[in-house]
């Protein structure tokens, strides 16, 4: 789906991430690692053609994304950053931006787009709050209107920073089920996280990054038997069952 | 880098819409306009083309009652004899009294500045500076007279332009100007008795006063008017100069252009001019007492010639400041028994 | 309000279907109220009377004289200033998500003003060019605001203090070419106040051109807009050029405020105000809060001018004082008020 040959990438001419090359496979979750300041956002941005990188080429089903218009691009991956502007609008109209792409000019919504939007905002569970103010919502709900928008952007590709950020833990919790209800609608999810235990359990790939260089991609049990999460961040990890033995979780912990 | 390209693409279209709508919009608009918009650059010799042009009471083709050019060279022709007048200037309003005629409308100068008293009947227009022109509309009025170096007369003329006001610009100065003014308003009203008494009265008394002292040296001087703006030496083109002028004086700022931007301290004690004359817009007594008490204290000014020997004069601005109109020979009169006391008991 | 307590006009103007209702008030105000307008002055004109004279258009009538010459003219260069100076202040607020933001505050004013008064003084045949001068140097300053802010951060706080150096340094500069050349054909006094007195449809023929070009531009792009206040990140996300697009919306504010400050002088405080007060009514959609703006700016400096000319008549205050008499209290209220800066939560 989205494939990075030798790309770097950085700010005022700094490479932050060097030579990345990893491709994110469809229908796919992949969590993206590391510590602060390792280059998990730059990658993401780089990835998601809001950042230029300096070098290497990024490919969408194939096409380099240069060729691509801005417009075009935009249906085909959405980006929610960690933090925003919260504009003073209702549900229904953030959501309806999500259609922006799509819209011709004049921007009037057609009757295609009122309707995935109605189904998006159904999805998430939101109709009740259709006419509330976002600056009124709590933060899950506020967080659940961003991704409805993102679904009514219906791209295939989705990429989230940090999307549970400043969440209380059962509304991450009902963030990270939501993006595997997407992985279930068949979309292709790239995300980072901070928290190492969600990132391990709710993911298909993981990809852990230090110093702008990927150390390790692959399937969480794999990433946690390589211990390279230990070396890196100087902690100890455990593998524990939950749920009557029948789903696995990892813990960490000081050494 | 796209942005200083789009910058540059945007300036393009608006250079070139607004050329092509400034060509458009030059075509249409009237000469009374375009005339506006030129430099002020007045001709002083003005005085010479009015006497040259059609003074005529009659003309016999159009039956016009009264034409003649004015100061910015406009052919103002007046059909009847005007008699509901405006003054945009207090001074003019003086001077067309002075010619025998009537006002209906003044701005305020004519009361803070001249201090003439009035009839109840004539309206306030508005300031020199801000008339209000629906108030002008609104009196109907068949003359107004207008000063070309503010900008506001400028604007009011092409309304009244557009509205068939005749009216008339006047750039007073010197004493040949209000003459040449005078001539042109007892003219109009038809007095040409008050052209005598007013005007070349004046002139005679002016005239005796410049004989007697043809053959003096006049003495070094300084001219400083004050404003609450700030001090500036006089020279070339300011009423009271050429009043010291002809009384043979020689201005320090005549040699050192700089002092009429900038009052430089070490050039005037380097000059130390003979006398130092001074026009403030301060009224009272007090005011203009304090000024002289803190030359006399300042050290530098009080080691000029001119403070010791107590010749530093604040001058009444009634005088030398406002044009005083048929009152020039006083000012004349007052500046020679300073310069002369001997000639002039 | 306390004697309905059922109706409130928030919810009658915010209702589900945008505005619409909000809109459609606040045309018929405007209506009457340029009805209104243009029957008070120095004297009452009644409507019947506006429209008799209209259609005769006898030039020899003081009634048509005042309705065409002075108060058509005012009237249409109030709401043309009034419109163009709030939809600018709303794009300025919006773009820089910063409800401080204003075209006085940001340099648009001070911009727009310096490269008038550079023109007027060394080029002054070509005061058509003024608007687009204006314009120009308007877009300059803002230029220069924005990247100095960015520079420093893109805080609220780096845009105003910006914007305020920035101002002051222009300002000086302007200072600087008044002194030097105070035969400057424009008015230094009532032009930095800002005033419409003596303006006619010449003069605004230019800038009222641009004006609706760029209001036109600016309604058709409000969607954008709303697109654009969802943040850098999530705009560019949906596919929209961020930096060219601000860039462009900017360039509208600037064409916007240099225009009318290029025949208004540099009004402050609408491009403030009303923002603030449309979007109490219509909340934050641009696709309303614009026209909105428009008419609400253009209604606020109606009322301002007939303040200005009815209070001391004959007298005329410029509208720019009574302007900042209402908007500097307003001000502080807004500082007072608001928690942070930021105009979204």
């Amino acid at each position: 789906m989205v494939r990075l040959n030798k790309v770097s990438a950085g700010y005022n001419k700094i490479e932050v991430i060097k030579n990345i090359n990893i491709s994110f496979e469809k229908g796919t979750i992949t969590t993206i690692i590391g510590k602060n300041g390792c280059g998990k956002t730059t990658l993401l941005k780089t990835a998601s053609n809001l950042l230029e990188p300096f070098r290497g080429e990024i490919l969408i089903k194939g096409k380099n994304i240069v060729d691509l218009s801005r417009k075009d691009v935009a249906k085909e991956l959405s980006f929610l950053p960690q933090l925003r502007d919260t504009p003073n609008i209702t549900v229904y109209n953030l959501v309806m931006h999500g259609r922006f792409p799509y819209l011709g000019f004049p921007r009037i919504p057609q009757k295609e787009d009122k309707l995935i939007v109605e189904s998006a905002i159904e999805s998430m569970g939101l109709q009740e709050y259709v006419e509330k103010n976002i600056c009124e919502l709590s933060g899950g709900q506020r967080q659940r209107a961003y991704i409805a928008m993102v679904l009514a952007q219906d791209t295939d590709i989705i990429f989230l920073d940090e999307p549970t950020t400043f969440l209380d833990i059962n509304h991450q919790f009902e963030i990270l089920e939501i993006v595997k209800q997407l992985k279930d609608m068949g979309k292709t999810i790239v995300m980072v996280l901070h928290d190492l235990s969600s990132a391990l359990s709710y993911s298909d790939r993981i990809c852990l990054i230090d110093n702008g260089e990927i150390v390790i991609y692959d399937t969480p049990q794999a990433v946690y038997e390589s211990k390279e999460i230990n070396r890196i961040f100087g902690v100890s990890s455990q593998q524990v069952l939950v749920k009557d033995n029948s789903l696995k979780q990892y813990v960490f912990y000081a050494c | 880098m796209p942005k200083r390209r789009t910058f540059i693409a945007v300036l393009l279209i608006f250079l070139v819409a607004q050329l092509l709508s400034a060509c458009v919009a030059k075509s249409t608009v009237s000469s009374v306009d375009t005339q506006n918009q030129v430099e002020k650059e007045v001709e002083k010799e003005v005085e010479k083309e009015v006497n040259t042009n059609e003074e005529s009471k009659e003309d016999n083709e159009n039956n016009v009652y009264y034409s003649f050019v004015d100061a910015l060279e406009n052919t103002v022709v007046l059909e009847e004899e005007p008699s509901r007048v405006v003054s945009l200037v207090g001074s003019y309003a003086e001077t067309w009294l002075l010619a025998g005629g009537e006002l209906i409308g003044v701005t305020n100068d004519v009361i803070t500045e001249r201090k003439l008293d009035l009839s109840e009947d004539i309206q306030i227009v508005g300031t020199i500076k801000d008339p209000n022109l629906e108030v002008i509309l609104d009196l109907s009025p068949d003359f107004v007279l207008l000063s070309p170096d503010i900008e506001s007369h400028v604007k009011a003329a092409s309304t009244l332009e557009k509205a068939n006001i005749p009216h008339g610009f006047f750039k007073v100065e010197h004493f040949e100007d209000y003459l040449n003014m005078l001539d042109i308003c007892t003219d109009i009203t038809g007095n040409k008795e008050l052209y005598d008494k007013n005007g070349l009265q004046v002139q005679k008394q002016i005239d005796e006063i410049l004989a007697k002292v043809e053959n003096e040296k006049g003495p070094d001087i300084l001219f400083i008017r004050a404003m609450s703006r700030g001090a500036k030496a006089k020279y070339d083109d300011n009423m009271a100069c050429k009043i010291l002028e002809d009384l043979g004086t020689i201005n320090i700022a005549a040699k050192h252009e700089s002092l009429l931007e900038d009052l430089s301290m070490e050039l005037i004690i380097q000059e130390d001019p003979e006398y130092i004359f001074v026009v403030t817009m301060g009224d009272s007594e007090k005011a203009i007492n304090a000024l002289k008490e803190g030359i006399e204290k300042d050290p530098a000014w009080s080691s000029l010639t001119a403070v010791k020997n107590d010749n530093y004069i604040v001058l009444p601005k009634e005088l030398f400041h406002y044009k005083p109109n048929a009152r020039w020979g006083e000012s004349y009169e007052y500046m020679a028994k300073i310069l002369y006391p001997e000639i002039f008991q | 309000m306390s004697i309905w307590p059922k109706f409130s006009i928030r919810k009658f103007f915010n209702k589900n279907s945008g505005s619409y209702n909000g809109l459609v008030i606040a045309l018929l105000l405007i209506l009457l109220i340029i009805a209104a307008v243009v029957s008070i002055g120095s004297s009452k004109i009644p409507v019947r009377e506006i429209i008799t004279a209209l259609y005769h258009r006898d030039i020899n009538s003081k009634t048509y004289q005042i309705i065409n010459f002075v108060r058509i003219p005012r009237t249409v260069a109030a709401i043309l200033a009034g419109c163009s100076l709030s939809v600018s202040g709303a794009i300025l607020q919006s773009v820089l998500n910063n409800s401080l933001a204003s075209p006085n505050i940001i340099g648009v004013n001070s911009g727009a003003g310096f490269l008038t008064v550079l023109i007027s003084a060394f080029f002054p045949a070509s005061l058509y060019f003024a608007p687009l001068a204006a314009f120009i140097g308007g877009l300059m300053a803002v230029l220069i605001v924005f990247l100095i802010a960015q520079k420093t951060g893109a805080s609220r706080m780096s845009l105003v203090l910006s914007g305020i150096a920035v101002s002051s340094f222009i300002g000086a500069m302007t200072d600087t070419v008044l002194t030097l050349n105070p035969d400057s054909a424009i008015d230094r006094a009532v032009f930095l106040i800002g005033g419409f007195s003596g303006v006619t449809m010449e003069r605004i023929a230019i800038p009222a051109g641009f004006i609706v070009l760029a209001l036109l531009i600016v309604l058709v792009l409000s969607y954008d807009m709303n697109v654009l206040a969802l943040g850098d990140e999530t705009a560019k996300s949906l596919g929209l050029t961020v930096g060219r697009l601000r860039f462009l919306f900017l360039g509208l504010a600037a064409l916007l405020a240099g225009s009318a400050i290029s025949f208004a002088g540099l009004l402050g405080f609408v491009g403030l105000i009303v923002p603030h007060a449309s979007r109490f009514l219509v909340g934050y959609d641009n696709r309303f809060l614009i026209p909105v703006c428009a008419l609400l700016g253009s209604i606020f400096t109606l009322c301002c001018d007939v303040l200005a000319r009815v209070l001391f008549a004959p007298f005329e205050i410029p509208v720019g004082i009574i302007m900042s008499f209402l908007g500097g209290p307003f001000f502080i209220y807004l500082l007072i008020k608001r928690k942070k800066g930021k105009l979204y939560g």
